[in-house]
């Protein structure tokens, strides 16, 4: 590596390092105030045990496969087939189930398919070269109709109970189990990208490919690694969903990709890539789904839980946008 | 390809043999008996779901026994301009009938017209197209009825009086909307003691349905009975209530098919829940569209050989109805659709 290129790399590396810890600060803060109003104005119900466990399931099942997500928009890519890959693993795994497979032998198979789904993403990305807003576009459509090809226009309802009970229903350290997992996995995650070389390398390809390229870094490896790392998340959280809902229907997991996507951008990674943090993506998982929760809490006519979700997006981002602008 | 032959000539000759036993039964009526079986296709709102294919076994039996030749076909999400297009290429194929269960009762009026100009004969089932170009419609129970019918299930099951709420699908159905309106009505007449506290909409989404569910459960703690609407939101309230250890405490009723509801009837989380049978329906439709085929009119009362119950129609609206709602308990829960 020659002196120069290394010039070029080392502020991009150090970037991360510099990370404004504004958009961190605003999410806290409107969290707060979020779970301030939503337990005043619903005399206290937020805190419900009901309630709590409510609120943790459904932002566990979303930040599993966001971990995933925000690596892979880290690297300059992204991935609209999550709804469809979701759906398509919880089909292939419901049928396991409906065959009379054990939970143990089915665990495995939500886990591969999740993962190989994530691997022909990842050729038609690197392989292919198709932009990847494209190629997951073309997968998004293709898993979805296997959906409708593995079912057969029927539903799958032979989930077993157990599933519900032990991630859903039990609990760990006041969690729900599904909780305890899934913030396991993000300090995992948050650990990997400030510690780890290839997690260090997941910034600068984001920041900068043909200077990562140029560095040294193998540009292709870690955007393979991403892309089947999100499959093998949206795999486990398929799992996760007939846990919470013992059912496959053609539509499971439709729509539940700009819920992760907006977790994640809500977040403050940027979807230019190589900006962003897990911290952020927690945080962005919890407002989306306190916003939601708020609305039935508060008794609120259900339409405006869109209009107060996207404020609520618009809100962060722009007030962080002016924040960089002023900091800049 | 021989077996496809052999069915087809065997469909052939049980098609001939079921249009004799119609023409005999109805007497003063004449059959035009056909050289092939014509071609009806139903488009149903989606396909991918167990309702709708439901109908379509009905509406296969229907085919083998009065001699027709079935087309399922539909968009993959309940869109309109989806299912216009469907009906369009199915209306260039020149089939003998073609109909829907409509996404919209307006959208589909050009097409009905369009088809009636091409001979083609235009029919409704399950939900209904609006306008005089619609030559049969078949509804499976009236609106009040069903309503009603759940109404008094969900005072059953919480003793007459209490907090309810009810989890919708999407806020814009006019079937769902118009089954509000009527379990209101009955709820102001004849359950005073029962409050409807909140309305939500969880689209056909189960797992939508269960976390607006945990929500209601917090948000109303006195809640006695969860109602809901559409198939995916009964289940749906069933699990979150079930998570919640409140089986028993909380009612959920609703209407979905035994499918669906099963594993918590079995359970115990729900007693018991209210449909129509799709099967009989898709079969009374086909019954229906060889009737017209075949010029053979409506009565007041039908007999449908093959349906249990007698069919009565309703000339001013052409529209044949399929019977009372169908309650589904412990005692009927093996029915398989």
């Amino acid at each position: 590596m020659s002196e120069r290129v290394a010039t070029v790399i080392k502020p991009v590396l150090a970037s991360r390092r510099r990370l404004p810890a504004g958009r961190e600060v605003l999410l806290l803060a409107t969290l707060a105030v979020l779970v301030g109003l939503i337990s005043l104005g619903s005399h206290g119900a937020f805190w419900s045990r009901v309630n709590l466990d409510n609120l943790f399931v459904g932002s566990a099942i979303t930040v599993i496969p966001a971990i995933g997500m925000t690596v892979v928009i880290l690297t300059g890519g992204i991935d609209v087939s999550t709804g469809s890959v979701l759906g398509l693993t919880a089909a292939i795994g419901g049928t396991c189930f409906a065959a009379g497979w054990s939970l143990a032998a089915t665990v495995p198979i939500f886990l591969a398919s999740g993962a190989v789904l994530g691997l022909i993403n990842a050729l038609l990305i690197i392989n292919g070269r198709i932009p990847p807003v494209i190629a997951t576009l073309g997968t998004l459509s293709i898993y979805r109709m296997l959906v409708f090809i593995v079912l057969g226009s029927n539903w799958i309802t032979a989930i077993p109970p157990a599933l519900t009970t032990i991630f859903v229903v039990d609990h760990l350290l006041f969690l729900p189990v599904v909780a305890v997992i899934a913030l396991v996995f993000l300090i995992g995650a948050a650990l990997f990208l400030r510690h780890f070389r290839w997690g260090r390398h997941v910034y600068a390809l984001g920041n900068n490919e043909e200077a990562a390229r140029l560095a040294g870094i193998r540009p292709e490896r870690i955007k393979l690694a991403a892309y089947v790392m999100l499959g093998l998340l949206t795999g486990f959280a398929a799992l996760l969903t007939l846990g919470q809902s013992p059912m496959v229907q053609t539509s499971t997991g439709s729509g539940f990709v700009l819920q992760v996507i907006a977790a994640v951008v809500l977040g403050g990674t940027a979807l230019s890539g190589g900006r962003g943090t897990m911290l952020g993506t927690l945080l962005g998982t919890l407002v989306v789904q306190v916003v939601d929760d708020g609305i039935v809490l508060l008794r609120i006519q259900p339409f405006w839980g869109g209009v107060a979700l996207g404020a609520v997006i618009l809100a962060a981002i722009g007030l962080s946008a002016h924040h960089e602008i002023r900091g800049a | 390809m021989a077996e496809i032959e052999n069915h087809d000539r065997r469909a052939r000759r049980l098609g001939r043999i079921g249009l004799l036993a119609g023409a005999a039964l109805l007497a003063g009526a004449a059959g035009q008996a056909r050289a092939a079986p014509p071609t009806i296709a139903f488009v149903p709102k989606l396909i991918g779901i167990p309702y709708f294919s439901a109908m379509k076994q009905g509406l296969d039996q229907a085919g083998k026994k009065f001699g027709a030749h079935i087309i399922y076909q539909g968009p993959t999400t309940a869109s309109v301009s989806g299912q216009a297009e469907i009906v369009q290429s199915l209306i260039n194929k020149h089939v003998a009938a073609v109909g829907v269960s409509a996404n919209s009762p307006t959208a589909l009026e050009a097409l009905a017209k369009q088809a009636k100009a091409q001979h083609i004969l235009f029919y409704s089932s399950d939900s209904q197209v609006n306008g005089p170009d619609v030559a049969l419609r078949v509804q499976q129970t009236s609106n009040r009825g069903l309503a009603y019918a759940v109404m008094d299930q969900l005072a059953k099951a919480i003793g007459g009086k209490g907090d309810v709420a009810f989890v919708s699908g999407g806020p814009t159905a006019t079937n769902l909307n118009a089954w509000i309106a009527l379990m209101k009505q009955r709820l102001a007449a004849k359950y005073p003691g029962i409050k409807l506290v909140s309305i939500q909409y969880a689209g056909e989404d189960i797992n939508k349905a269960t976390q607006v569910t945990g929500q209601l459960l917090s948000a109303y703690p006195h809640l006695k009975g969860i109602v809901g609407i559409n198939s995916t939101a009964v289940p749906g309230a069933a699990q979150a209530v079930l998570r919640a250890g409140l089986s028993g405490k909380v009612a959920v009723t609703g209407i979905t098919d035994p499918n669906s509801i099963r594993p918590f009837i079995m359970n115990g989380t729900v007693k018991s829940v209210v449909l129509w049978n799709p099967i009989s329906l898709g079969y009374l439709t086909g019954w229906g569209i060889m009737q017209e085929l075949q010029h053979k009119p409506f009565h007041k009362e039908n007999t449908v050989p093959g349906l249990k119950q007698k069919v009565r129609y309703f000339a001013k609206t052409r529209t044949l109805l399929l019977g009372k709602p169908l309650v589904i308990d412990k005692s009927n829960v093996s029915l398989n659709f």
